[in-house]
């Protein structure tokens, strides 16, 4: 490591930056699918991303050769593009937005444990999968466990020296039945939702198999059960699907980049602008989000972001007023104002843009019953299957995988299909009721995706269960 | 590239034993980008990368394993010596593959297209200077794609291309933009010139500001760009074999008989028009061309090797996810120049955004209008009017609903740079349809 540095910081001297950002990762996936065990399949990746400052202008070289001369070569092209470019820069006319910090981080020590021998976790997914598919109306089925290892390198011509080591573990399970010609698929917890930092010991107290059995039974249930009704009703969503309501209708809207107009041809723009901060009633006063890498097993907890930044638990929506936005430090030098350690990218090979990472609901004093009394005629929805908004973030239209009516404070009769949508400028305001701590938990996504080129990159988000009035709530073709 | 592949093989080939076989996968490409912003740059870099899969077999088990390569003979014989040492110890620990399959035929091929794309800075730059005074944003990515594969039974693929995509919009103010997208093999500044002159000539029409219309159903044209949109969705596992077999397929309708489409509606995969290998990853061919569905009936599925082993057909050369790649739909007899009062009264959408399935066993998807989309009144162009989202069936849309397909299709090139380029595209015209639901 130091030999890279002690090149680069003779080399660096033409630029007025320069950083060193590497990434070594492995994944194991082990998967159980409708009985019959798939291949290991293993990655290792390695590489270097090197960013240039030079005259106003930045460019970026990524390598996997991580030989002196390699990281050279890198150097070279992100010296590059910086210099020739520097006169058509975005940012030739701000300040430096890069400084110097020292430290380390890693996933919380007690939830990593010895290495767990592999037949150990084909023996669970197994137990797993016979659960999900014991019965003749599960026409498929699946068990799997997703691990990464982490380790990643930041270093600054500042002085920066920063490691970070992140271990995450994502299991999911999901049981698809079929009844004449009616197919419905259960999951736990929609797109992966239980992912988390830790491994295999972290995810023990989920208890896959006791899932598996839920999963299998309301897969069943559901292709029995009518479609969701088409009406105004009051509607509690459960953390995951609260996960990608947050996701969709609060985080990207709040991307700094994006109101600054980065990603205007590809993820979008947000009808979010820089004057609403601190003015604008983005929610009920009901509503508190905070941006919070320091829940140790979130699945996007990090000492620091990917250009050095340290990351704090920051407010973006206090009391229902947007105070904050989710952009890292170029960006906050663009918009002059404050944001949040959110520089991140998804590998070596791409450059770090303003992204979600752990993006949270505070919890609220709400108990479940509570919350259920106080419904006349609502739904209760979990799990995330379908999700569409538009460029500006306000138009929505979500899908979940299960719906259970409510009549008077009672829990009544499941429906499938069920889809709500709204538009996030009101839809936060009709937040009536937020749960309290025994609702709250957290979850995150593997699957954001963002940016040209483009990445997909991992994203945590927590909840209570939360009550909206009146939203617009209908189900299939019938 | 090709020789540091095929040395990479005999490393593994040097390595295996004599009971074990091995299939070797190889992506990898030299990228060049450039983001753009308000017409100038917000973040302009290079990537070199090259990755290896290799599976490792022994009898009926087996383990795969991603490697990232230095492009470097000593790293790399390393880092492949120790994968395959590791994935020795995992297959001793699993279970057979009941549907492994192999290609022990040899069906070995090469594709390598001449480099005629032009130096990087030099296209930026003339990026930047046709765009003075715009507000251009979006991407310039480019450079060498390359696929390999290879087999312990002498089996050796090749497939190297080099292109660009300049994925881009010219913005008027707040979400409202001429899309456009522009891809070759070779970066013609006349053609550059013209999509500038046709983005600026676009732009005075947002000028009489924008129009807000009603929920409710509409006739409508889809350029080829949002059909594109809507075929891609049925590409979510609407042909694949697996899916039809595990009843999740959004054209079970359709494979079932129980609903049917236009018989004007005709759609194949044709990888022989297209821009990507021949060759899948497990080193089977693909088609030239395979009809998937024919005069509104359900023809064909895609089907893995791995799918056809499970369910005891025969495969077509599809990849694991059992998608298209080289999407092409038949056109229709509308010209082009007819568009406008063939609609009549109705709505143009050039964009759709963010489609998802509202109810995906019935094909019922949901999307976004975007970008430039306008009102047509007695075939005449009459507002751009602002975002609306639509919520139909695609057995309305190109079945009973479905009016008019263009003769002129447009290739369109996929521009997902997720992790990699991707090698697909579609050839697709532009439809009219009848009462399209717009919800919101």
């Amino acid at each position: 490591m130091t030999f890279w540095l002690d090149a680069l910081k003779v080399y660096g001297k033409k630029a007025d930056f320069w950083s060193l950002y590497t990434l070594d990762e492995r994944q194991e996936e082990l998967t159980i699918r409708h009985g019959v065990e798939e291949p290991i399949y293993t990655t290792r990746d390695q590489g270097a991303l090197v960013t240039v400052m030079k005259d106003g202008g930045i460019g970026y070289g990524s390598t996997q050769d991580l030989s002196e001369n390699g990281l050279k070569q890198a150097f070279d092209k992100a010296y590059n593009w910086a210099f020739l470019f520097s006169r058509h820069s975005l940012l030739k006319n701000i300040e430096m937005p890069f400084s110097a910090h020292q430290g380390t981080y890693r996933t919380n020590k007690e939830s990593i444990g010895e290495k767990v021998a592999l037949s150990t976790k084909l023996s669970l997914l197994k137990e797993a999968n016979s659960a999900l598919l014991a019965d003749d109306l599960i026409v498929d089925s699946s068990a799997s466990l997703w691990s990464i290892e982490s380790l990643s390198h930041y270093y600054n011509s500042l002085g920066s020296d920063i490691s970070q080591e992140i271990y995450s573990i994502i299991p999911a399970l999901s049981a698809t039945a079929n009844r004449n010609h009616v197919t419905q698929q259960r999951t736990l917890g929609g797109m992966r939702a239980y992912c988390q930092q830790g491994d295999f010991l972290s995810i023990v107290g989920l208890d896959l198999v006791k899932c598996a059995h839920e999963i299998r039974r309301e897969a069943i249930e559901l292709v029995h059960a009518p479609n969701c009704p088409t009406q105004i009703l009051d509607v509690l969503i459960d953390s995951d699907q609260m996960m990608l309501q947050i996701h969709e209708s609060i985080g990207h809207p709040l991307e700094l980049d994006r109101i600054l107009g980065d990603e205007r041809n590809y993820a979008g723009t947000s009808f979010v602008t820089l004057d609403m901060f601190g003015s604008y009633q983005y929610g009920s006063s009901l509503l508190n989000v905070t941006f919070d890498p320091s829940i140790r097993q979130q699945f996007a907890s990090y000492g620091y972001d990917d250009e050095g930044t340290p990351a704090t638990k920051e407010f973006v929506i206090k009391d229902g007023l947007l105070v904050r936005p989710l952009g890292a430090k170029v960006a906050q030098k663009r918009a002059h104002m404050p944001g949040v350690a959110n520089a991140r990218s998804s590998s070596w090979n791409r450059p770090p843009i303003d992204r979600m990472a752990n993006l949270n609901i505070e919890p609220g004093a709400s108990s479940f019953d509570a919350m259920l009394a106080s419904i006349e005629k609502g739904i209760y929805l979990k799990s995330n299957s379908s999700w569409s908004i538009d460029d500006s973030r306000n138009k929505f239209q979500f899908g979940c995988e299960w719906g259970q009516l409510i009549e008077n404070g009672q829990l009544k009769e499941v429906v499938r299909n069920p889809n709500y949508r709204g538009i996030s400028a009101n839809f936060w305001r009709n937040l009536h009721m937020v749960g309290d701590l025994k609702t709250f938990r957290v979850m995150g996504t593997p699957y954001c995706g963002k940016g040209e080129p483009n990445q997909c990159i991992r994203v945590g988000h927590a909840s209570p269960t939360c009550l909206f009035r009146n939203i617009d709530v209908f189900g299939g073709e019938q | 590239m090709k020789n540091y592949f095929y040395d990479l093989v005999l490393i593994i080939k040097n390595a295996v034993k004599k009971e074990e076989r091995f299939t070797a996968w190889f992506e990898a490409e030299s990228l060049d980008y450039a983001r753009f912003n308000c017409g100038n740059i917000r973040q302009a870099g290079s990537v070199d990368q090259q990755y290896i899969s290799i599976d490792l077999i022994a009898g009926q088990k087996h383990a795969s394993c991603k490697l990232g390569l230095a492009n470097n003979s000593a790293l790399d014989k390393a880092t492949i010596l120790d994968a395959i040492k590791t994935m020795r110890h995992q297959i001793a620990e699993c279970a057979d593959d009941p549907y492994l399959m192999i290609n022990e035929k040899d069906e070995s091929s090469e594709y390598v297209a001449t480099d005629q794309l032009q130096d990087k800075t030099w296209i930026v730059q003339q990026i930047l200077h046709e765009a003075q005074g715009l507000d251009l944003v979006g991407c310039y990515i480019g450079g060498p794609i390359y696929r390999g594969f290879a087999n312990s039974f002498g089996q050796k693929n090749w497939f190297q291309k080099s292109s660009f995509v300049l994925d881009s919009s010219v913005y008027h103010s707040g979400d409202k933009a001429i899309k456009q997208s522009y891809s070759d093999t070779i970066f013609n500044i006349e053609i550059f010139q013209r999509k500038i002159e046709e983005a600026r000539a676009g732009l005075r029409l947002f000028d009489q500001g924008t129009k807000t219309i009603k929920p409710g159903n509409y006739r409508a044209y889809f350029a080829p760009s949002a059909v594109q949109e809507i075929l891609a969705m049925l590409n979510w596992g609407g042909f694949s074999k697996k899916s039809l077999e595990t009843k999740s397929s959004p054209l079970m309708p359709l494979y079932n008989e129980q609903k049917g489409l236009s018989k004007h509606f005709s759609l194949s995969e044709n990888i022989s028009g297209g821009v990507g290998p021949n060759f899948q990853s497990q080193g089977f061919l693909k088609p030239q061309n395979l009809s998937l569905i024919e005069h509104g009936k359900y023809k064909n599925s895609l089907i893995s090797p791995k799918t056809a082993k499970e369910y005891k057909l025969d495969h077509n050369g599809a990849d694991d996810d059992e998608v298209m790649t080289s999407m092409d739909m038949a056109g229709g007899d509308m010209d082009e120049k007819d568009i406008l009062t063939t609609l009549n009264d109705g709505l143009y959408i050039n964009n759709l955004w963010y489609l998802n399935f509202s109810d995906r066993h019935n094909g019922c998807l949901t999307g976004m209008t975007r970008f430039f989309c306008y009102t047509v009144k007695n075939g005449q162009r009459e507002a751009p009017f602002s975002v609306m989202r639509f919520d139909d069936s695609i057995y309305r849309i190109f079945g009973d609903n479905l009016r008019h397909i263009t003769k002129n299709r447009e290739m369109l090139i996929d521009n997902a740079t997720y992790d990699e380029r991707i090698t697909s595209c579609a050839i697709v015209p532009g439809i009219i349809a009848e009462n399209v639901r717009f919800t919101l």
